[in-house]
């Protein structure tokens, strides 16, 4: 579901001035998204889930304190990562990975099956790392990648400078390809 | 982003989950529903309370004016209670024998009432909220 920005505002403004049952069309909105991070983030699916639920749940309650200075999305997103953080802290670091669905077409050729074991093992090899760093990395980088967050907008959810997220974007980076490096010759030989 | 990048962001996409768990969105209204409620609750005590320290400050002014402007009692006039030698039977005698006693008698009856109209009055306020 799409929705231009000025059209999200003006939805925001309504639900500011009452009408609270048109959250569920944000709801609607960002929850691919804001499960998909938070479920980078947290340990386990059930701890993201119930996250991602408290993100809305905080949203709805604080919504008036929204100004509308960054999008609807950078906003929940600030959210979910205190929550995040906050979640993962209580909890003792384990990194559950995230399930890669898909099977080989039965019609693959030789070369297409190799290839797709490569990337299983490439996913693999980078859940691991992914797990081993710590909770804010973890939402750096997936918000990065992933979701396409500019350094300015990971900077305002995460109340870092933006040289900040660039420097700690950079050093996750080498280490994901110094890591990604090592693994993959340890599986390679 | 160079070559580097777009090879991570590949492969990041992989990792990328972005499906809706079944009731995700009633799990949120029932969470809502239920902070809501309980802020309900919370405001309704506190209503309550606010109300009891109003009705505790009035009885304090209506004693206040009882004791001392209309039956003109004293501080020094307690003292009897707080005697050295420790006679509990023979203090209650001394209470109700007292001169006194039939005011003492009144001041609980007026107690005893004021408590019992501000437990009527928090209840039908606390029935109407809920109503």
């Amino acid at each position: 579901m799409q929705m231009k920005r000025e059209e999200e505002l003006i939805l925001i403004e309504r639900i500011k001035a009452g009408e609270l049952n048109l959250f569920n069309t944000l709801i609607e909105m960002h929850s691919p998204k804001i499960l998909s991070v938070v479920r980078g983030v947290v340990s386990n699916r059930e701890d993201a889930e119930e996250v991602a639920q408290d993100v809305f749940v905080k949203a709805y309650f604080s919504i008036k304190s929204f100004r509308g200075e960054c999008s609807f999305s950078t906003w929940l997103f600030r959210i979910a990562y205190n929550m995040s953080v906050s979640k993962t802290r209580l909890k003792k670091r384990e990194h559950i990975p995230i399930e890669k669905t898909g099977n080989i077409p039965d019609n693959a050729s030789l070369k297409e099956q190799e290839n797709y074991m490569d990337r299983e093992r490439q996913y693999k090899i980078l859940n691991q790392i992914i797990g081993e760093l710590d909770v804010s990395d973890r939402f750096l980088i997936i918000s990065f990648y992933n979701h396409e967050k500019s350094i300015k907008e990971i900077a305002e959810i995460t109340g870092m400078s933006e040289s900040n997220v660039k420097v700690k974007l950079h050093r996750i980076k080498k280490r994901l390809n110094l890591l990604m490096g090592d693994k993959m010759e340890v599986c390679y030989g | 982003m160079d070559e580097n990048d777009k090879n991570l962001k590949e492969l990041f996409a992989g990792f990328s989950d972005e499906s809706v768990p079944f009731n995700f969105e009633v799990k949120i209204q029932n969470k809502i529903e239920a902070r809501l409620i309980k802020k309900r609750e919370s405001n309704e005590l506190f209503l309550q309370i606010s109300f009891a320290v109003i009705i505790a400050a009035i009885m304090s002014a209506v004693l206040y004016f009882l004791n001392f402007k209309y039956f003109g009692l004293q501080i020094s006039s307690l003292k009897f209670l707080f005697a050295d030698s420790i006679n509990f039977t023979g203090k209650i005698k001394s209470m109700f024998s007292d001169s006194l006693s039939l005011t003492w008698l009144i001041i609980g009856l007026n107690v005893v009432l004021l408590i019992f109209a501000e437990r009527l009055i928090s209840e039908k306020l606390s029935r109407k909220e809920k109503e």
